[in-house]
Order: C-alpha cells, then sequence, then structure tokens
C-alpha cells in the first residue's frame, strides 16, 4: 500500500493567543503513517499585524500559507481546503480548527478508522465536540498540554484502539475525509454564511450517499472551543450555535433531532464516556500512584495531577469518586474493606491512604499508607 | 482598517482555486435565488387564494372578520331557543304575513304548522 498524503488544513481567523500552539503541533504530527502537508487558511484575519506575522511563522516552520483577498467565512474557508486536497493529488483532507492541540500519534488511529469499510469521515474525539464532548470540570486548566494531550491520546488508542463509533453528525474541529469522498458528496454548502452547521448538512449528505459518519475514541485531541466563532463574531458569548443555521437543518433533515435523541438515548455514548474516564483513572493510577481518602472530609483544593479516590463523597453511599485533570468518575466500594476494593479497581496498591477510623466513639485520622509513617494534611 | 494596504506573502497560491470556486459558489447563488424567488412568486399567489377562500367561507357563515368563528344554536341553549320563538311569533303576527297567506295556500299550510 502506497503511503496516503494528507493535506491538514487550519481555519484560521484571528486567534494570536492559541493558534501558534496549534500550528506547532500539527507540525509535529508523525508522518510515519503518511505524508502530512500543513495548510493554515487565513480567512482575512482582520486585526492588524497579525496576517503578517502568521505568513511568517508558517513559513519558518515549513506550514503552507494562504490569505484569502477577502473574508469568506467558515463553509467557504474550508470549502478551499477541500478543493486543493482534491485538485492537488492528496488521498485525505483533515478540516480543523485553530484552537486544537493535536497528540503527535493522531493519524496512526484516524486512518485506520477512514479505512474501515463504507466510513466516509471521521471525527477525532475531545473534551470540547458537540454533544460526544469527553466531560471534564475545565479542560482549559486541565488539558491544555500537548504532554497531557499525547498522554491521553495514547491512554484511549490503548483501550479504543482502531474502533469505530458511528454518530448522527461530524464536527469539523478536527475531521478526517478521504477526496474520494470529497469527489462523491461535494463540498461545504455555502448557504450556512459565516458558519456553523456546514459540516452537519455535509455530513448528512455523505449518509444519504452511503458513507458512515464515524468518531474515532481511540484518540483525543484537546479543543478550547469557539475560539475563532467568538472573535469573528459569528456566536455571541451566550449562545454556542447559529438558530438561522440550524432551522435549515431542521427544514432539510426534519428527523435529525430525533435522530440525535435515538443516538443520546442509546447510551453508547454515555458507556463511551465512563469507559474512557475509567480507562485514564486506571492508567493514570498505575503510572503515577493514587490515594485514597476519607471523601466526606472536605477539601478546598485537590491535587488534579495525581488519581485521587475519595470514599463516599457524600458522607453515605458506597461509592468513590474519583479524580484526574478534571476528569470525574464515581466507583462502587465494598465499605467493609474499601482499600481491598479500591485496590482490586486499580489493580495496584494505594500510594498513600487516608481514613477516618471510628473506635469507641472516637473519631481520628488513620494513616494506612505503606510504611505509616506522617499524617497527610486533611485536617 | 489598514488591511488592504498590507502585503502577506502566501506559501501556496489558492487564488486560482478561489476564484474558480467563487464563480461555481455565485453560479449557484444565483441559481438558488432564481429558483426562490419562483417559489416565493407562486407561494404568493397560493397564501392570497387561501385569503380569499378563507374570507369567503367566513361571509357564508356571517362570521364578522376577526370575530369568533360560528357557532350554531344549541338545543341546550333555551335562551336562544325563546328568542328564536319570539321572532317567528312576531313575524307570523306581522301584517305583512298576514296578507300575504291571504293569496298563498302554501304560507297558509306553513302557518298553521
Amino acid at each position: 500500500m502506497t503511503r496516503p498524503r494528507i493535506l491538514h488544513c487550519i481555519t484560521v481567523y484571528n486567534g494570536r493567543a492559541f493558534v501558534p500552539a496549534a500550528i506547532n503541533s500539527a507540525l509535529h504530527l508523525d508522518k510515519s503513517a503518511a505524508d502530512i502537508d500543513v495548510l493554515v487558511l487565513d480567512d482575512a484575519s482582520p486585526e492588524p499585524g497579525w496576517s503578517e506575522e502568521l505568513a511568517v511563522f508558517c513559513q519558518e516552520r515549513g506550514a503552507f500559507y494562504y490569505r484569502t483577498p477577502r473574508n469568506l467565512g467558515i463553509p467557504r474557508n474550508v470549502n478551499l481546503g477541500m478543493l486543493t486536497a482534491l485538485k492537488r493529488g492528496y488521498d485525505y483532507v483533515v478540516i480543523s480548527n485553530s484552537d486544537v492541540l493535536y497528540p503527535s500519534d493522531l493519524m496512526s488511529t484516524m486512518l485506520p478508522v477512514a479505512r474501515q469499510p463504507g466510513v466516509g469521515s471521521v471525527t477525532a474525539w475531545s473534551n470540547n465536540v458537540s454533544l460526544y464532548s469527553l466531560p471534564n470540570l475545565d479542560p482549559n486548566r486541565h488539558l491544555k498540554d500537548q504532554e497531557v494531550v499525547n498522554w491521553l491520546h495514547s491512554t484511549l488508542k490503548g483501550h479504543f484502539g482502531h474502533a469505530a463509533m458511528d454518530i448522527p453528525a461530524g464536527i469539523s474541529f478536527c475531521l478526517l475525509i478521504s477526496t474520494d469522498v470529497i469527489k462523491e458528496v461535494g463540498i461545504m454548502d455555502p448557504c450556512f454564511g459565516r458558519g456553523y452547521c456546514e459540516e452537519t448538512d455535509w455530513s448528512l449528505r455523505s449518509l444519504a450517499a452511503g458513507y458512515r459518519i464515524c468518531l474515532a475514541p481511540g484518540t483525543f485531541v484537546f479543543h478550547h472551543g469557539r475560539g475563532s466563532n467568538v472573535d469573528a463574531g459569528i456566536v455571541s458569548k451566550n449562545l454556542t450555535t447559529v438558530p438561522g443555521n440550524e432551522a435549515i437543518i431542521d427544514l432539510r433533515y426534519p428527523q435529525f433531532r430525533q435522530q440525535v435523541e435515538a443516538f443520546v438515548h442509546s447510551g453508547i455514548l454515555a458507556r463511551a464516556h465512563e469507559d474512557a474516564i475509567s480507562c485514564i483513572a486506571r492508567s493514570a493510577a498505575q503510572q503515577f500512584g493514587y490515594s485514597i481518602e476519607q471523601g466526606s472530609i472536605e477539601k478546598n483544593n485537590l491535587d488534579e495531577d495525581r488519581v485521587q479516590v475519595q470514599l463516599s463523597p457524600d458522607g453515605y453511599s458506597h461509592t468513590a469518586q474519583v479524580s484526574f485533570r478534571g476528569f470525574r468518575l464515581a466507583i462502587p466500594f465494598d465499605p467493609t474493606d474499601a482499600q481491598n476494593s479500591i485496590q482490586t479497581y486499580f489493580q495496584r496498591e494505594p500510594s498513600t491512604t487516608s481514613l477516618l477510623s471510628v473506635k469507641n466513639g472516637d473519631a481520628s485520622l488513620r494513616q494506612l499508607d505503606k510504611n505509616k509513617a506522617r499524617y497527610p494534611s486533611l485536617i | 482598517m489598514n488591511n488592504e494596504k498590507t502585503i502577506v506573502t502566501n506559501t501556496m497560491d489558492l487564488n486560482e482555486i478561489s476564484l474558480e470556486q467563487a464563480l461555481i459558489d455565485f453560479e449557484v447563488a444565483n441559481a438558488r435565488v432564481v429558483d426562490l424567488t419562483g417559489r416565493l412568486t407562486s407561494l404568493s399567489k397560493e397564501l392570497l387564494q387561501t385569503k380569499t377562500e378563507l374570507a369567503t367561507v367566513k361571509l357564508r357563515n356571517s362570521v364578522p372578520a376577526g370575530g369568533a368563528p360560528y357557532q350554531g344554536s344549541s338545543i341546550q341553549n333555551y335562551e336562544g331557543v325563546e328568542n328564536l320563538r319570539d321572532t317567528v311569533r312576531q313575524l307570523r303576527a306581522s301584517r305583512a304575513v298576514r296578507a300575504a297567506s291571504l293569496f298563498s295556500s302554501k304560507l297558509r299550510k306553513v302557518l298553521a304548522q
């Protein structure tokens, strides 16, 4: 099999604060599975001096750069990328936002998923990918780091492999499409103006043409979200979509909302979320260790860099809350032997255990770590 | 804004692709405008026709414009029935009816019921 050629398009509109990181991240994508060219499509950013700066930045680092003579809006800027891939002989095109961080190993999962029978498009998984988002308390604080993104991707890849989850519609924050599919389905409809919902329309057209719309759960791309769109005034800070464009989708695909509801209620997504966070917590515990603490004792600041297990955070249930880098997971435990049941879950001993022991009506904090040398600073 | 004066060096020239697609987009947009104008015209005609039919139906049912929908007298509505009976009695007793009954056997039969 010949090495596929991928045109990785990053659509840009202003975004001085986050675009360079996204471009750097794209330029560090592992090229062992494919030849990857990075194309930055600057949609006539109005921020003074930014386009010049960006052009130099791209030139110095070996990314292609093109600034449109006038603002096109997201759908037509995306189309420029799709058409360039099509006309310049690329096998795949990636449509991506500019407020993202890619794992270096991204294509080793995205490509095998795209090659599965009938797959028309593959959306990467993320903390911010519409309704498919992997829940996290504060992604900007806990996940916006290249090393963390690489680790999360590698962990999810290890668990989900090349699994393809069929979803109602793709999300173009990081969407891989074969150019053969573009030949058949066409490009984004410019009737969506400055953007939003155009990829839903495209996905549903691809579905009508017989292609699968898939999400790759074995990937993780950090997505800040709405960075360019708020800048461009497409959406206000209080809105997450464009009502006029949703109305077009409702008119063209009257059953789409029901299909989305059916997907959500199928439980596939909830199960995937639980599996993913469980896998992240177990892997982190295996690699970095974990602590068990009395959950009913309130802590103001959790150390999110390590896995912490809080027993019965509500004070009465037999559920422990696992926390790690903004991810939260509830797991059951045996109250008669809490430590052992948690240990079985993580398949290793805890690094520290701090439990409240009540003996003869006298409450005291009991340190159960291996050397029993010091008390934790819980109270 | 002085954006138009700035010089930015593109490292990939996509002007040709962009221009070609802009022309295609224009053609598509134009075709859509023509199509939508046609639809708008025919739907406007349909709307006018429907409004006319509705007005005719309202007039037939003696419903004043903006008034409540027509409702027949209910047999349960005794006050309404009494009013109607009163009107009939007044009609029967009127000079016009009495004079007409002199010349019409059919009317006499109706009044006899």
